[in-house]
């Protein structure tokens, strides 16, 4: 490696790394429910070896009923042994594989280029791997997804770790490389739905590739291939379970079409299909809105930055106009097959089935500035100071709307207030017979196993009356803030983070 | 021959389908700044960064950049494939595509100004400068349909079978498209 770009590699890697670690405990505020279930079950399997419904040492986690899949789980009970269990354990895996795609990314897009025979400028080959590993670094759709508890990110990790082994493979027909590259793929499967597409997909497409351009390999592809079918066995012997078609069937872009005659099926779920496949390259869902889920990213900003759109746009000309490129044919790789799983989902689009999409846009945008650059290289030192004053007031920009707006706005996309529920009943526990909770607050019992599962809640419906037979009895009832902000039986208020003061729920002696 | 037929077709399609939209009154709100919507956002943004230096928080909030951040908004809405695909077509949004890679690419006197005018007639919309919705939707619709031809011509002149075989393709998805899925339409404008 070129040492002279060594250090701005470590220092762009550093970046990445306190963009993804800094405050991460407590922005996004709150663990939200899917978090605080893989926490728990996580915690359990640390200490029992057992799931949340004693099912010992769990290839797939019921949690929900959703099927969770358990590289994740398996990674936080790891962070949980040195850690312990809170918040930070609970979203380590992701902010690390966050950075670690980072630092892996410059090397896919070297790999990439050194395989290109195409001609393509000395600058791109120059250039190229370490501006892409800088935008990636600071891009916010990735910042987002490494900052929450999402399988999907560290997902993308292993799939990237394969996608670069076949590379490898490529270039020197080693036997390793192609194991290792189907090993991290089928890895990728087992950590996040959507790879459970991805990944045989590129298996199939590169091992179709790697017989028909390495005929003298075949004997190597054919035995990865098997060990790849026998990775996938047990997903795909899963798959077709109930249990392991639930998450397909609850979140179905067809199932709001259900009732519709057999015909009329057939006539209008690929149109869906291509509706919700194209909603991915949606220039709001992109550049403006994202997809709309406060958990998923800041309110007024979009997934990439806006100075990337015309950017982008250079990109996509500069790939239109190479010829047998290497790189052109990777890059729409990604980008053609990102959205596939995605697009079988509602609602679509959706920003984090399609995170894989970052990988693609991001080296196309890389080519974008460096094209830019190139036009522009008779005033390049007005160009490039412009470009960075841009970049940096997009980048704190983000930064400021994501430590002091985000925590408060979506406060709720990410269940803050549950904590303050759970430990101001610890608190007050003891002074109580009973610990009476409003199933209004729906998502309480799996908070109430995260922060203190010895604590017993009974969970009651909102037209809940004390028996008689309890009179005299102590009772803590906590329920939703219903416009009463003080009374002598009111112990406690739960506040929302902001300037409102909203309140999310209260606690009540009974 | 065959050409020339496929490109008339194409035009009729196009026509179509830009009659569906006449069920409409005026396109969706999405599509147009507002200066009062504005300021309200300006008032909430400031109003969450309480405590913070308020000289570097107008650095963030600010009248100029929310203009632009709310302009780029409701002009990528414009471009946004699910709008196009039923208001151009699916042939129609590929063809616009070529079209300003032809034109682009092309010895066209003033190709380049041409092109940018093209880009800055969605402008009319999002700053509603014209009030008939009728008028608003030539002005949409017909020079775009023109470019596209524009564009499906010169792909199907390079590319000749190959070319032409996609966009017979294209123009099978584009009508599929639009009669599975008509009600769209509505999510982009709102009914008469």
């Amino acid at each position: 490696m070129n040492k002279r770009l060594l250090i701005p590699l470590l220092l762009t890697v550093l970046l990445a790394g306190v963009l993804r670690f800094y405050k991460v405990e407590q922005d996004p505020p709150g663990l939200y429910i899917d978090e605080a279930s893989i926490g728990y079950n996580a915690y359990q399997i640390l200490k029992t070896g057992k799931d949340e419904f004693g099912i010992a040492h769990p290839l797939f986690f019921k949690s929900f009923g959703d099927y969770k899949m358990p590289v994740y789980i398996y990674s936080v009970a790891g962070a949980m042994s040195v850690f312990g269990k809170n918040e930070f354990a609970v979203r380590l895996p992701s902010a690390l594989a966050g950075t670690l795609t980072v630092f892996l990314f410059y090397f896919f897009v070297k790999k990439i280029l050194e395989l290109n025979r195409s001609r393509s400028s000395q600058v791109i080959k120059s250039y190229l791997p370490l501006l892409s590993t800088f935008l990636l670094a600071i891009s916010s759709w990735h910042i987002h997804f490494s900052r929450g508890g999402f399988e999907v990110n560290e997902g993308m990790l292993f799939y990237l770790v394969g996608v670069y082994l076949l590379l490898l493979f490529w270039e020197k027909k080693k036997r390793r490389f192609i194991i290792g590259g189907f090993f991290a793929l089928a890895l990728a499967m087992y950590t996040y739905h959507v790879f459970r597409i991805l990944s045989p997909m590129t298996w199939v497409i590169t091992s179709i590739l790697f017989i028909l351009k390495l005929p003298k390999d075949r004997k190597e592809i054919v035995i990865a291939g098997v060990m790849f079918l026998l990775f996938l066995f047990p997903i795909l012997q899963f798959s077709f379970t109930p249990e392991g078609s639930s998450r397909f069937s609850a979140s179905s872009a067809f199932s709001e079409y259900s009732t519709r005659s057999a015909q009329e099926k057939e006539f209008t779920f690929p149109m869906i299909y291509l509706k919700n496949y194209f909603s991915f390259f949606s220039l709001d869902f992109l550049f403006s809105n994202g997809d709309g889920n406060g958990r998923h990213q800041i309110h007024e900003f979009g997934l990439l930055f806006r100075f990337e759109f015309i950017f982008l746009i250079l990109g996509i000309i500069w790939i239109f106009e190479q010829k047998k490129s290497f790189l052109a044919y990777i890059t729409f790789f990604l980008l053609i097959v990102a959205p596939i799983p995605g697009a079988v989902a509602r609602p679509s689009p959706h920003s984090l089935r399609g995170l894989i999409l970052v990988l693609p846009l991001t080296m196309i945008t890389s080519i974008g500035v460096i094209t830019f650059l190139e036009f522009t290289r008779k005033k390049i030192k007005i160009a490039l100071i412009i470009l960075i004053l841009i970049v940096l007031y997009e980048l704190s920009s983000y930064i400021h709307a994501y430590y002091y707006h985000y925590s408060k706005v979506n406060a709720l996309d990410w269940g803050a207030g549950y904590k303050g529920i759970v430990e101001k009943a610890t608190e007050k526990s003891d002074q109580y017979d009973y610990l009476i909770v409003d199933k209004t607050l729906s998502f309480a019992p799996t908070y109430f196993l995260f922060y203190n599962d010895s604590l017993k809640p009974i969970f009651v419906t909102s037209d809940w009356i004390k028996p008689k037979s309890w009179d005299g009895k102590h009772i803590l009832y906590i329920r939703p803030f219903y416009g009463k902000r003080s009374d002598p039986k009111l112990v406690n208020n739960i506040y929302l983070p902001g300037n409102n003061n909203d309140i999310f729920a209260q606690l009540w002696e009974l | 021959m065959i050409k020339k037929i496929t490109i008339i077709l194409i035009f009729f399609i196009e026509v179509w389908t830009t009659r569906l939209w006449l069920i409409c009154s005026k396109f969706a709100d999405f599509f147009h700044f507002s200066y009062f919507d504005m300021q309200l956002k300006i008032e909430e943004a400031v109003h969450n960064d309480k405590g913070f230096p308020s000289a570097i928080a107008r650095i963030f909030h600010n009248k100029i950049v929310f203009f632009f951040h709310d302009t780029s908004s409701s002009y990528m809405r414009f471009w946004d494939i699910r709008f196009g695909a039923g208001f151009f077509t699916i042939i129609g949004y590929f063809g616009l595509f070529c079209g300003f890679w032809y034109l682009l690419k092309s010895k066209i006197k003033f190709n380049k100004l041409i092109a940018i005018i093209y880009l800055l007639i969605p402008f009319t919309e999002v700053f509603r400068l014209i009030h008939s919705y009728q008028i608003d939707l030539i002005i949409l619709s017909f020079p775009y349909q023109i470019i596209s031809l524009y564009g499906i011509w010169n792909f199907i002149q390079q590319y000749n079978k190959k070319g032409l075989a996609l966009v017979v393709v294209l123009i099978i998805l584009s009508i599929w498209y639009i009669y599975a899925l008509p009600q769209d339409i509505l999510l982009s404008c709102f009914k008469k």
